[in-house]
């Protein structure tokens, strides 16, 4: 009997506002379906990386939500992937709007500087949600690196849980949308039922700019051209400083080429510098990106503001040379080579790059030195096998396996696993005249 | 001209088990089909109807068949990509055991075509365990509110209009009369605010479902899919027909007929249609085995149901047609007090119930009273 009649293989959930610029993101539309699905999402990602066959290498879950899960909502390999997976198995055909990747061609392919590293949200926004029965979600402007205010209500976005200051990963392996990963309290008021403080509403920032660029509709951005970008970029630069490239980099704290590089078209603007520099020029996104730039305004009091980005650390090579070889040269027991990256305080990939000889040293001793710590530990167990084997003949009773491996003869039945071990005690037996 | 056989000619070189696959699947649409599924639609479709619709009647009327002609009407009614219009399930009963819940919701959500059953996790889980391991969180099987929290989502999502529950009756089989109706005090409220209806089918058992409480008795509607009856001429004459219809049906070079025994037919399958179809699937396999050109009354009477069988049938048919005899209106009147209870100097005088020849119970007379008597 044939009771099957087609569907899609998850429920066909449709994304929250995705018609302007407040949509709903891609890890919030993951979260929201396999809470529907009653799975935790951490099964849940394991069972979408089944199904999609790019998606296959995503096996120890846990690194790709520590690491990856981030980039879901920009436009990289796992947000074409998620989002490919996710129309295909729910046939919705508007996932693609939930990330960044309708505006792949407009920014440089690698994502640096598009997203946020945890999670941000609008606590006002959380409790209109809550309260208008509507279920909790975060909108993708809140994922985006720069955009620090919600654009609703103009409140600081919140990244840290208001009750145990614990930062919020985009996507939790098991919490709902709207609670803390650490403590499971609501992430939509403070402890004392508070909300964050709202902002004045002439504050600014790059979120206006951002949310500009997503109200562009999915129609519209079908006319963007590489060569329209080039033109309004060369205007703009003309408008500024006559076409000193070089003079406006300073003035935006640019490097020194990077506006010649974007004039020329030889590189795509990283998303966050080509943001900043059409806040601070005062561009309206839309023209820059579809329209004909017409009016520029170079705002002094935004030049101020710099974009927030870590401060890159210069080290002192000498001296680290030197700490290197002290801790290559001291006795007793050789550091692992993330031990040693921590007290040089530097990272692996510039011990890597900067000492690579040093680093394969430190790398070699410590595994001699673990190689040896583990020879001396087989050889201790064999000697407590057989010692405890021959207590036991010695008593008469037969020494087999569960009577040698117990605790209190500090020996335990997963030794057995070893092949030495295994062998010695059969040997062992066989000395001793047991037939196995 | 007329055809020589109702069945595709290739079918007369096929295999013995395509053959008989063609019978199987051949769905005869008869009288009190048709009634039975054009009521039952319409309760799935009204909104005024109960989120219950109950079918009963005997084994081997054909509630499964009725189940598949409601599906093919339903399946086209599909409104978005991930709705899925109808399903069916199977409620399955375990021994002697009280009806397992947790066995429900999960053929329930096999039924709908559900991921990872053995991984589902209620969201009001992951807050009561925040405390334990998250290892332990991972390697947990799903309870049952689990796995309720997910049959209670799949049912909103998939938005199906009926959700075909067969063996129906199982759900109201409980030692205890309270676990009965706290079963069917939980399907009712499975139902809660959702759109779906549920179509138990089953045996008469299914009747005492709605006598457990007078909500449910209300919420609920019950269809009787009844037999054909042997002192019912329409009745006899739309069997008859039926019995012709198989008897072209049977992929076999001459076409059998046994109209001529239509009582003995009859009587081996109490009037029900779908044993008809069974015996008639049997006895078809038993004469392509014996490379027979068509099927004689031996290998029906080799395949016919022993009389044990068929006296169990027709009494559990007797007593269910018996309990689905509406009750008297007196009855509701004296239940609402409509009815005046008699005077007692209306009541005809009490008869004595002695036995002949005994005396009244009367004082004897004493005394000087009974000297002078």
């Amino acid at each position: 009997m044939n009771f099957r009649v087609e569907h899609s293989e998850l429920y066909s959930l449709e994304p929250i506002g995705l018609d302007g610029p407040y949509r709903e993101s891609l890890t919030s539309y993951i979260t929201r379906l396999s809470t529907a699905h009653c799975l935790p999402n951490k099964d849940f990602i394991l069972y979408l990386a089944s199904r999609s066959k790019p998606l296959g290498n995503i096996k120890a879950a846990q690194s790709f939500f520590a690491d990856y899960s981030r980039t879901i909502n920009g436009y990289t390999h796992f947000a074409k992937e998620f989002s490919e997976i996710i129309t295909e198995l729910t046939l919705v055909n508007s996932i693609l709007r939930t990330t960044m990747l309708p505006f792949i061609k407009l920014f440089d392919s690698g994502g640096k500087g598009l997203l946020k590293g945890t999670k941000a949200w609008c606590s006002y926004c959380y409790s209109e949600q809550a309260e208008s029965g509507n279920e909790i979600h975060d909108q993708l402007i809140w994922s985006i690196n720069n955009a620090e205010i919600c654009p609703i209500h103009r409140a600081q976005l919140s990244s840290k849980c208001p009750h145990c200051k614990a930062q919020q990963p985009h996507l939790p392996t098991f919490t709902p949308l709207g609670q803390c990963v650490s403590c499971g309290s609501n992430l939509a008021s403070k402890s004392d039922g508070q909300l964050t403080q709202l902002l004045n509403k002439q504050h600014c920032d790059h979120t206006d700019c951002i949310l500009q660029l997503l109200s562009i509709s999915y129609n519209e951005m079908k006319c963007v051209s590489h060569e329209r970008t080039i033109k309004n970029i060369h205007y703009i630069i003309n408008e500024t400083t006559k076409g000193n490239a070089k003079k406006l980099n300073t003035a935006l704290g640019f490097g020194e080429s990077t506006l010649a590089q974007w004039r020329r078209g030889r590189s795509l603007p990283k998303f966050d510098q080509l943001i900043s520099f059409l806040f601070k020029t005062g561009v309206d996104v839309k023209d820059f990106f579809i329209g004909e730039v017409s009016k520029v305004a170079l705002n002094i009091d935004r030049l101020d503001q710099k974009i927030p980005r870590p401060k890159r650390t210069r080290h002192d090579h000498k001296s680290i040379e030197k700490k290197i070889t002290e801790i290559l040269a001291s006795p007793g027991k050789p550091l692992s080579f993330k031990a040693a990256t921590k007290m040089l305080e530097v990272s692996e990939g510039y011990l890597r790059y900067r000492f690579p000889k040093e680093s394969e040293q430190i790398i070699a001793r410590h595994k001699n030195y673990m190689d040896n710590v583990h020879i001396t530990q087989e050889e201790k167990t064999k000697r407590k096998v057989t010692k405890t084997i021959k207590d036991l003949h010695d008593e008469g009773i037969y020494p087999s396996q569960v009577r040698v491996f117990r605790p209190e003869f500090g020996l335990s039945r997963s030794e057995l696993m070893k092949p030495s071990i295994y062998d010695t005690w059969r040997d062992t037996l066989t000395e001793l005249g047991y037939q196995l | 001209m007329s055809k020589k056989y109702h069945f595709p000619e290739y079918l007369l070189e096929a295999s013995a088990q395509e053959r008989v696959d063609y019978f199987e699947s051949k769905k005869i649409e008869h009288k009190i089909l048709k009634e039975v599924r054009k009521k039952a639609l319409s309760a799935i479709m009204s909104s005024v109807d109960g989120p219950i619709i109950m079918v009963y009647g005997p084994t081997g009327i054909g509630k499964t068949t009725l189940c598949e002609h409601l599906i093919d009407v339903l399946k086209v009614k599909q409104r978005s990509p991930g709705d899925i219009p109808v399903a069916y399930m199977e409620a399955i009963k375990q021994g002697q055991k009280a009806f397992d819940w947790r066995d429900f919701f999960c053929n329930g959500l096999e039924a709908l075509d559900e991921i990872l059953i053995n991984r589902k996790l209620a969201p009001e889980s992951v807050i009561e365990r925040r405390e334990q391991a998250k290892s332990k969180l991972l390697n947990r099987q799903p309870t049952t509110i689990d796995l309720r929290r997910a049959f209670d989502s799949a049912l909103i999502n998939r938005s199906p209009y009926a959700l075909f529950i067969d063996e129906g009756h199982h759900i109201s089989k409980a030692q205890k009369s309270s676990t009965a109706l706290d079963n069917m005090e939980t399907l009712k409220s499975i139902l809660n605010g959702k759109r779906t209806k549920f179509f138990l089918s089953g045996t008469y058992a299914l009747l005492h479902m709605t006598d457990l409480s007078a909500q449910l008795n209300r919420r609920s509607c019950e269809i009787h899919f009844r037999r054909y009856k042997y002192d019912d001429s329409e009745d006899m004459e739309e069997f008859q027909k039926i019995l012709v219809t198989f008897e072209r049906a049977l992929p076999l070079p001459i076409k059998p007929s046994f109209s001529n025994n239509i009582d003995y037919v009859y009587e081996r399958t109490c009037g029900c249609v779908g044993i008809l179809k069974d015996w008639f699937t049997a006895a078809l396999e038993l004469s392509i085995e014996e490379n027979d050109k068509t099927l004689a009354l031996d290998h029906l009477k080799e395949k016919q149901l022993s009389n044990k069988k068929l006296n169990t049938i027709a009494r559990e048919i007797a007593e269910g047609e018996l309990l689905f005899q509406d009750d008297s209106v007196d009855k509701l009147h004296l239940l609402l007090g409509m009815t005046k209870l008699e005077n007692e100097s209306d009541k005809p005088a009490k008869k004595g119930n002695q036995k002949p020849g005994a005396r009244n119970p009367t004082r004897d007379p004493v005394g000087t009273e009974a000297v002078n008597q």
